[in-house]
């Protein structure tokens, strides 16, 4: 039990200064540490704010830059509808999607570099492309070469549009070569005008309209697929007969495969048996590497521009070759094979359009030019006036 | 008894002074906070409102070369413009007027587009815009607050 203190004691106690300064300075800390915190907080909220619009800016260009660069491919070719996923841009990133329309609409999805408990800030613009008028287009390309000299080798016309299996062709099938242009005579190959700038001039009798030496090369197109390098359909495809690991496609006798409309990327095509493109939305295959046909590719629905083979790498060789079921009649292939640095060989009947570093038409090599699926690159293209809207969202 | 009456003082003093300066870098930082937000919600706008940036991007046309108003055609509905309604900003549409940002003294716009040579000059007809330019003021409350100018060039993306 404890003693009471005596009157004097309390007194002495009451009147020292022992301990007022902690007091003084434990209010003073307090104080302090509200007001730092209160700045803290502040600033804290405030450059969050800034990065915030600064990353919705950013969003926002990245959409830009995906549209143009749309506007861009679309000026090259108007049929053109691969469109871009999370292509990258500066720090962040752009998806750009087309409709099947005609111009298409182009939607751009623009992405900011991410932020840590934000996430990344998304634009998304969306316009109508509008097209000028252009001339005609071409049914073969070619940077170096175009060799129309097989015996029954034969370029002509028809349009998809029109009929996707006419009995009789027309004769807007004009060749473009940045390089020489061969063709054998006697007999009609080229049913068009060809244009060439450099080696001996062709017969005249070969080619049915002008035979023209051009003083100005010509912009091959190259279609970008960079983006769909990782982020494709390709995990459709049966594990046995495409390795997942070197991207090659190998489809051995007898064996069919189907592609579901969709981007697929591929480095290297071997087709023995028969590869199916689903009708639908367009199949958009981006092949770094080679291809070689010795079996069918068959096209459902039959219209070219539904089946697009972009070339990716330099130097690859496209071979549509002689049908290994022969005597069977080949079938034909509906596609447009788009390369410009690859090396194309045809040795069958081909319904579509062909771009490539060298063109060479085979003994059996025939060119249906469709005129719906190769027109012509436009004079100008911009976007259609009040077309243009913009949205955001965050992701 | 006096001394330490004395240096309590002292520290109160000095305690009190830095609060004081603390608060009044508070009270700067959250004005100047506050200007760069006004300046926001008029340029690039506030959630689903829509600032000058974004009008002019959508706008078709503008309807006429007014120095302190900018009024816009859009490519779908009634046209709207931009005016100083002190001391804020606002938006008129439908002969209604909705304020869109506070603490604006000044608005001031300028109408560009390019000639025949591709350089930029400035508009003479309303329909030949293709640039707008608009430059807010920002009051800073008071005089050691100094108020605060924001700039935008921005192209009509829907202009023909």
């Amino acid at each position: 039990m404890r003693r009471p203190r005596a009157p004097g004691a309390a007194r002495r106690l009451l009147a020292s200064e022992a301990g007022s300064g902690l007091v003084m300075s434990l209010m003073a800390t307090a104080m302090f540490g509200i007001v730092s915190l209160t700045i803290y907080c502040t600033l804290r909220y405030l450059s969050r704010e800034s990065v915030y619009y600064m990353r919705a800016a950013q969003a926002h260009e990245a959409a830009e830059a995906g549209l143009e660069s749309a506007l861009y491919q679309l000026r090259l070719d108007p049929l053109w509808r691969g469109g871009y996923r999370e292509k990258s841009f500066w720090e962040g990133a752009y998806t750009v999607t087309l409709s099947t329309e005609d111009p298409p609409w182009v939607t751009a999805t623009g992405y900011s570099a991410s932020i840590t408990g934000f996430g990344r800030a998304a634009r998304t613009i969306r316009a109508k492309a509008k097209f000028t008028s252009a001339g005609d287009g071409y049914a073969v390309e070619s940077d170096a070469r175009v060799t129309v000299n097989g015996a029954e080798s034969l370029v002509d016309s028809y349009d998809s549009a029109v009929d996707v299996a006419p009995a009789l062709f027309g004769s807007q099938a004009n060749i473009w070569s940045n390089g020489s242009a061969e063709t054998l005579s006697p007999g009609l190959r080229i049913r068009g005008s060809l244009n060439f700038r450099s080696g001996p001039e062709p017969e005249p009798s070969s080619v049915a309209g002008e035979i023209v030496l051009a003083t100005e090369r010509r912009e091959l197109a190259f279609y970008d697929g960079s983006s769909f390098a990782t982020r494709n359909n390709n995990s459709v495809l049966p594990p046995d007969v495409y390795d997942r690991e070197t991207k090659m496609l190998s489809i051995p006798s007898g064996v069919n495969v189907f592609l579901d409309p969709g981007n697929y990327y591929l480095n290297g095509i071997d087709v023995q048996g028969t590869l199916t493109a689903r009708a639908g939305g367009p199949v958009n295959v981006y092949l770094n590497g080679d291809l070689s046909v010795t079996g069918a590719v068959l096209n459902l629905g039959g219209v070219p521009s539904r089946l697009n083979i972009y070339g990716q790498g330099a130097a690859n060789t496209y071979n549509i070759g002689l049908y290994n079921l022969a005597p069977l009649p080949a079938p034909p292939l509906h596609a447009r094979l788009l390369s410009r640095d690859a090396a194309v060989t045809i040795e069958r009947v081909v319904y579509g359009k062909v771009v490539g570093s060298r063109v060479d038409f085979g003994p059996k090599g025939v060119l249906h030019f469709d005129i719906s699926a190769g027109r012509a690159a436009p004079d100008h293209a911009a976007w259609e006036p009040g077309t243009w809207v913009e949205s955001s969202r965050r992701r | 008894m006096a001394v330490a009456i004395a240096v309590g003082g002292v520290l109160g003093l000095l305690i009190s002074a830095m609060i004081k300066a603390g608060l009044q870098t508070l009270h700067y930082a959250m004005r100047q906070n506050m200007i760069m937000t006004n300046a926001r919600k008029a340029l690039v706008g506030d959630g689903d409102k829509m600032g000058v940036i974004g009008s002019v991007r959508l706008a078709v046309s503008v309807k006429a070369l007014s120095d302190d108003s900018l009024a816009l055609t859009p490519a779908e509905g009634a046209s709207s413009s931009f005016v100083l309604c002190p001391p804020s900003l606002c938006l008129s549409h439908h002969s209604l007027e909705e304020k869109r940002a506070d603490g604006v003294s000044s608005f001031a716009v300028g109408y560009y587009n390019l000639n025949d040579e591709g350089l930029i000059m400035r508009s003479t007809a309303p329909e030949s815009v293709a640039l707008v330019s608009a430059y807010l003021e920002l009051d800073g409350a008071d005089a050691r607050l100094k108020s605060r100018g924001a700039w935008s060039v921005t192209r009509l993306r829907n202009s023909p």
